[in-house]
């Protein structure tokens, strides 16, 4: 019975010890079009704002995490610096799994910790919407410290889904995003590390 | 072999003498010695809060990401673990690195990727490379930490002492654990300061006579900060730098004093109920500082909702002109900002903003422009003496308009309102007022004749009393984070000083509610109105 309620990405995620693309090239459940507020406190459709027609990078995280959320903040910010100094327009999306108290202001500071600026918001919202968006991009959260660590990588305009699990590197979600923009020529290579 | 023992008894004779000499000068004052090399101590601070002292910085690269990163976002204890025990926390499992596992080769597929034991140079590999001894990289999430090779060799030096016994945080020894507070001891206040001084001593005393905590005494070391932000400031890096404390309780936070607290977040000591009318309180919270009571900006919320509560019945109408009075100053803008807050939401009507500088109260004319507006009720931050006065002068005309304000305010001096007026004054109260057994208890723990204040001598015998309580949560492995742990899984933790508190991962106010006070004129003087009142718009 335990066994049955654990979802089937988790099963995934925890066979996965290295990281591995699930779901890819799959649409995922339709992405909720839930009120979320960036770190600046202003409101947007998740969905009709910020990924409808967009290439997008989605992280989950926590402003109070010591571990984990760090390295996968520090992940994004490298992809943040590799795609802006290749002027490839692509929007990142850190989504707090604590909406209660990781607040617009709280996540500000933290993204500012993080040299974050235009095109990667950092959100929160109402408990319940935060819920619906974890849903939906699968995202299992029993309880905050054992959140999985997934890269959630889309192309609404093409469909094109990838999630990431485990060892994630900055050129893995080059190349992720190199397959699901359909960018002509790889631009992961064309930066040097 | 003889030579070496000539040196360390000479050490002690000289190390003695010191003491002497600080015992004298300073009675309470005792001398932690550190069980670590200072090399092994800088290693630890960069372990443990990713600082290489105030000067050096240590520099994060992760995933080719130079720069921007924070050093203490990226500390080794946060994934390491504080004993360096490793962690697992979402889907990251963080190995261990004391020196059994360290040291060793891993074999086998059951533990990861086998690799050689590390030796000095491979570790000074692992963390300015991201190298394994093997010469694999190292998980992506492990930074490559740019620091001097002088840096290097301490971190390592702490790597071959951590989870040691040895491996304690400042101001804790086998049989000692060392606390301080920084108390104005000459000065205007200098009569309060030894108050909570002696309430302190006593408090540690009767702790010590119970056998201390897990074999531990308490020793108090407390420093003059002669009421001044500066001096504070001195005397708590005094505390911190020289006496090496462990804990701050019960310390003077001198209110808009800054460089106090930001010391104390780079130190990460617990500081045990600040004695401050204005707690602090930022979002995201200074993790190490634990306030006891709610400050006046959330006193005067509870003022107001329970004046919203009680509109007809006290002023005989649903839609009351109230007016604001208030001194300026730092206490009384916090107060001010909560009463507007809460007047915001209640879509209150405020027909007179009315404010003055110390000793500029205008009294006649203030009265009669409350008289000229009608105003119902008034809500007034300023001190005793000018709550005094204006309740004369609305005596003197016949008016009696509901009057708000906080017992931290205007102390017992409201006692001299007019008698007529009584009963249209309410207070806000931060904490129930100690009973009169209460009080000789205090003075008999204090063994002080009197106290000038019993307020701030219950805040600093509950704060000892917490601390008590948190040591013995924290266990007999003590650290400042194991202390911070517990503090902040205390739920209503009674303090023993007639109040109980609640701490929490994100919550740093030990209480949120007040109490409205009602005066008479017989001791004890005031009597409750109301129940305990969390301000609307509080989760």
């Amino acid at each position: 019975m335990m066994f049955r309620c654990v979802p089937f990405a988790m099963i995934v995620w925890l066979c996965s010890a290295h990281a591995a693309p699930a779901w890819s090239g799959v649409t995922p459940p339709s992405v909720p079009d839930v009120e979320v507020i960036d770190q600046d406190g202003l409101a947007h459709r998740f969905y009709g704002d910020l990924v409808k027609g967009n290439t997008v990078v989605i992280n989950f995280i926590y402003t109070t995490c010591q571990s984990s959320c760090p390295a996968a903040t520090g992940l994004l910010s490298g992809v943040y610096h590799r795609l802006r100094a290749a002027e490839r327009s692509v929007t990142l999306l850190s989504v707090t799994i604590d909406p209660v108290h990781d607040r617009a202001a709280r996540l500000k500071a933290y993204a500012a910790q993080f040299g974050a600026g235009k095109g990667w918001y950092f959100l929160t919202g109402a408990s319940a919407d935060v819920a619906r968006l974890l849903a939906a991009l699968q995202v299992s959260v029993s309880n905050k410290a054992d959140h999985p660590a997934i890269v959630v990588i889309g192309n609404d305009a093409t469909g094109t889904w990838t999630r990431l699990y485990g060892e994630v590197s900055v050129p893995m979600v080059m190349d992720s995003l190199e397959a699901a923009a359909g960018w002509p020529a790889p631009i992961s290579s064309s930066v040097s590390q | 072999m003889a030579h070496r023992c000539l040196r360390v008894s000479r050490t002690c004779i000289t190390l003695g003498l010191f003491l002497m000499v600080v015992c004298l000068a300073r009675p309470s004052a005792a001398a932690w010695i550190d069980p670590l090399t200072p090399e092994e101590r800088q290693g630890r601070n960069v372990y443990h809060y990713g600082e290489a002292g105030s000067t050096d910085h240590v520099g994060v690269n992760l995933q080719g990401v130079e720069g921007a990163l924070p050093p203490t976002l990226f500390r080794c204890a946060g994934c390491h673990g504080p004993r360096g025990e490793g962690t697992q926390e979402g889907g990251l499992r963080v190995p261990p690195l004391t020196p059994s596992v360290l040291r060793h080769a891993r074999e086998g597929p059951s533990v990861g990727r086998s690799r050689l034991g590390y030796t000095d140079a491979a570790l000074a590999n692992a963390i300015t490379q991201g190298l394994d001894p093997s010469g694999h990289a190292l998980h992506p999430s492990m930074p490559r930490y740019h620091l001097t090779s002088d840096q290097v060799a301490k971190v390592i030096a702490y790597l071959n002492r951590i989870g040691e016994e040895s491996d304690i945080d400042p101001g804790v020894s086998a049989d000692a654990v060392t606390i301080g507070a920084a108390l104005p001891l000459t000065g205007p206040l200098a009569q309060i300061g030894q108050d909570v001084a002696a309430t302190l001593r006593g408090a540690v005393r009767r702790l010590n006579q119970q056998g201390g905590i897990y074999g531990r005494y308490i020793e108090l070391i407390v420093e003059d900060s002669r009421g001044e932000p500066g001096q504070t400031a001195l005397a708590v890096s005094r505390l911190v730098e020289i006496h090496q404390v462990f804990a701050l309780v019960g310390s003077f936070e001198p209110a808009g004093e800054g460089r106090t607290r930001e010391r104390l977040a780079q130190s990460h000591v617990p500081w045990i109920f600040p004695l401050t009318p204005s707690p602090q309180l930022s979002d995201p919270p200074n993790s190490s500082i634990f306030y006891a009571l709610p400050g006046f900006d959330l006193q005067f919320r509870s003022l107001v909702d329970f004046f919203v509560s009680r509109t007809i019945p006290l002023t005989g109408t649903s839609h009351p002109r109230l007016a604001l009075v208030h001194r300026n100053g730092p206490s009384n803008a916090e107060a001010l900002r909560g009463a507007l807050e809460q007047v915001r939401r209640h879509g209150l009507n405020l027909a007179v903003n009315y404010e003055y500088s110390v000793g500029r109260l205008a009294v006649l004319a203030l009265v009669a422009q409350l008289e000229q507006q009608g105003v119902d009720a008034v809500l007034f931050m300023g001190d005793g003496e000018d709550l005094v006065s204006v309740a004369q002068e609305l005596d003197r005309r016949g008016m009696s308009p509901i009057v708000l304000s906080a017992i931290g305010m205007v102390g017992a001096q409201a006692r001299a309102v007019p008698s007529g007026l009584h009963s249209r004054i309410f207070l806000a109260a931060p904490i129930d007022l100690p009973t009169e057994r209460e009080v000789a208890s205090l003075r008999a723990l204090s063994e002080q004749a009197s106290l000038s204040s019993v307020g701030f001598a219950r805040l600093a015998q509950g704060a000892v009393s917490l601390l008590a309580e948190a040591l013995k949560q924290a266990g007999r492995s003590l650290s400042r984070q194991a202390v911070v742990h517990a503090l902040e899984g205390c739920r209503e933790q009674d303090t023993g000083a007639g109040f109980s508190v609640t701490f929490g991962e994100h919550h740093r106010l030990g209480r949120v509610a007040s109490k409205v006070v009602g005066l008479m004129p017989d001791p004890p003087y005031v009597s409750p109105v109301s129940g305990w009142m969390v301000p609307e718009g509080e989760p």
